[in-house]
């Protein structure tokens, strides 16, 4: 598949990441029980995609049978990706979390809520969800890299292809969100108010705040050069600069940000990103 | 005998064709009927990404099984729409990402409206409608390999009917999945099963009614399930149905092609 020019969605479900088991180098190198229990909570980010895809699929997303195929096979890979780090990293407890009224409410109703607001707002949806996956790949693949550093050389090579999958997935969202919020300011508007209300990675938000904290000082301890390479890459995509929101997970991991309103509005002026008459003149 | 889902998730492949000569359709080509048919099915096999939306709104997807079998369900399903595409394309028939785009922009409001019923009806029945979910799975793949199954005997090419062979086989591992969840859960559950027997008998339309017009359902399936032969295959997934937990003597393949007025001169068991 070639790496330049429009990413080629047929030639990408030709050839997928499948399972990987029988092909691990890792298999049975011995870890630590803190690096074991941080890529468990990767797998378990990668295999829950189920509650993401259930909000993307609701929305006009659906529509657009490039994506669907492309999500079709993304969903296929980061199952086997899950597999293969289940089987790097040997089955563990999954931290146990107390949902409150509002979490469950908004578990249960989430979707449905999603459905009906996807009405008003149409393809700029789209660019966001496409610009959330964007910056979770760039999330999990930081993770993954220092995760490599910290495995034996076997696990290394393991993790190395499963980046390079994470890789190629992201060649797409890149290149959709990119199209998405260059093409429309509604898209960049929403994809401010959303990707500051998340918490990251996607699905941290379905475990204890200590299991997110954990994963990261295990993998970062006190460096915060990796969020802020990241947040570097927020700040290059169309009208998403100054969001910060990768040093906020690492002040505050696994904690959802406290709704403050015109949050978008006011990140937008600290960034100094021009109205649409200022970009006119 | 209980489904393992590892199992399935490891041995779960795209369909091939690569083997079969589909430069035999060059100068053997099928005729206008099959190929309508198949196209209905390369449709509603690509469609299955919207099916899975409207199960991924329900509790089901919180289920780790349930979850792994839709990953790859989904993709299985989409390679089966990408077989049938290969076919129609030696036609002449081009079934291309902007056209499925096309025809899922046409659906209009019923389809913005059919997440939103599922969530509802999942929230007011709650866990139980996993099963309502699963039941429906296991209706609707059960007609899909019948259909398929149906096709490759009256259309004996030897380039499509292999390959509606391998279709048919890997719908067969969908309804071992669906069916033994399925049966698991009614036998659990009173509400699951008073819920189903509702949804099936009051709700329930053959595979593809709700995304081609009422035309074309009723061509495809009187093509394929029309006469004494077909009215057999159409009681034999009756009566599995009826087999599961709470659903005795329900006939709704039979009923639904009836209202669509086929067997109009053999009479009702």
């Amino acid at each position: 598949m070639s790496t330049t020019g429009p990413f080629d969605v047929s030639a990408y479900v030709r050839q997928p990441f499948g399972p990987m088991r029988e092909t691990l180098t890792g298999l049975g190198a011995v870890l630590p029980a803190d690096l074991a229990e941080t890529l468990r909570y990767v797998q378990r980010r990668a295999q829950g995609t189920g509650s993401w895809l259930s909000h993307v699929l609701v929305t006009a997303t659906h529509k657009d049978a490039r994506i669907t195929a492309f999500l079709s096979t993304w969903a296929y890979e980061l199952h086997w990706f899950g597999d293969a780090l289940t089987a790097i990293a040997g089955a563990g407890p999954v931290p146990a979390i107390r949902r409150g009224v509002a979490a469950k409410l908004r578990d249960r109703f989430g979707p449905l809520r999603e459905a009906i607001v996807a009405n008003l707002h149409g393809r700029a949806l789209t660019g966001v969800q496409m610009t959330e996956r964007l910056v979770d790949g760039w999330i999990v693949d930081a993770m993954l890299e220092r995760a490599q550093h910290l495995a034996p050389a076997s696990v290394a090579a393991d993790l190395a292809r499963i980046r390079e999958g994470i890789a190629r997935q992201g060649r797409f969202f890149a290149e959709s969100a990119t199209d998405a919020l260059s093409h429309s300011r509604a898209a960049q508007a929403l994809a401010r108010r959303r990707l500051a209300m998340r918490t990251w990675p996607i699905g941290a938000d379905k475990e204890p705040a200590d299991a997110t904290a954990r994963a990261l000082q295990t993998l970062f301890g006190p460096d915060r050069s990796w969020a802020a390479a990241i947040d570097a890459r927020i700040d290059t995509l169309p009208g998403l600069a100054g969001l910060n929101i990768v040093r906020r997970t690492v002040r505050k991991p696994g904690r959802r940000p406290t709704r403050i309103p015109l949050r978008g509005a006011l990140t937008r002026r600290a960034a100094r990103i021009p109205t649409r008459k200022e970009a006119a003149r | 005998m209980a489904f393992d889902i590892d199992t399935f998730a490891e041995t779960s492949t795209a369909v091939t064709w690569g083997d079969i000569d589909l430069d035999a359709f060059r100068t053997n080509p099928l005729p206008e009927t099959s190929l309508r048919a198949l196209r209905y099915m390369c449709d509603v096999e690509y469609h299955t990404v919207c099916y899975l939306r409207d199960m991924l709104v329900t509790p089901s997807h919180g289920d780790g099984e349930v979850s792994t079998f839709m990953t790859m369900w989904n993709r299985e399903e989409y390679w089966h729409g990408e077989a049938l595409a290969a076919v129609l394309k030696v036609h002449g028939v081009t079934v291309e990402y902007d056209q499925l785009k096309a025809t899922r922009i046409k659906l209009g409001w019923r389809d913005r409206i059919d997440p939103i019923k599922q969530s509802i009806y999942g929230n007011i029945v709650g866990k139980d409608f996993v099963a309502t979910h699963m039941s429906w799975g296991s209706v609707n793949e059960r007609g899909a390999a019948a259909a398929y199954r149906r096709l490759a005997k009256l259309e004996p090419h030897p380039a499509l009917a292999p390959l509606l062979v391998r279709i048919a086989a890997q719908e067969s591992r969908h309804i071992a999945f669906y069916t033994t969840q399925a049966v698991k859960r009614l036998e659990e559950s009173t509400l699951a099963r008073k819920f189903t027997r509702f949804a099936l008998s009051k709700v329930w339309g053959p595979v593809g009614s709700t995304i081609e017009p009422d035309e074309e359902v009723r061509f495809v399936m009187g093509y394929l399930f029309d006469g004494e032969e077909g009215l057999k295959e159409v009681r034999k997934m009756d009566e599995a149905i009826a087999k599961m937990p709470g659903m005795t003597g329900l006939a709704i393949n039979e009923k639904a092609f009836r209202a669509r007025g086929l067997y109009a001169d053999i009479p009702a068991a």
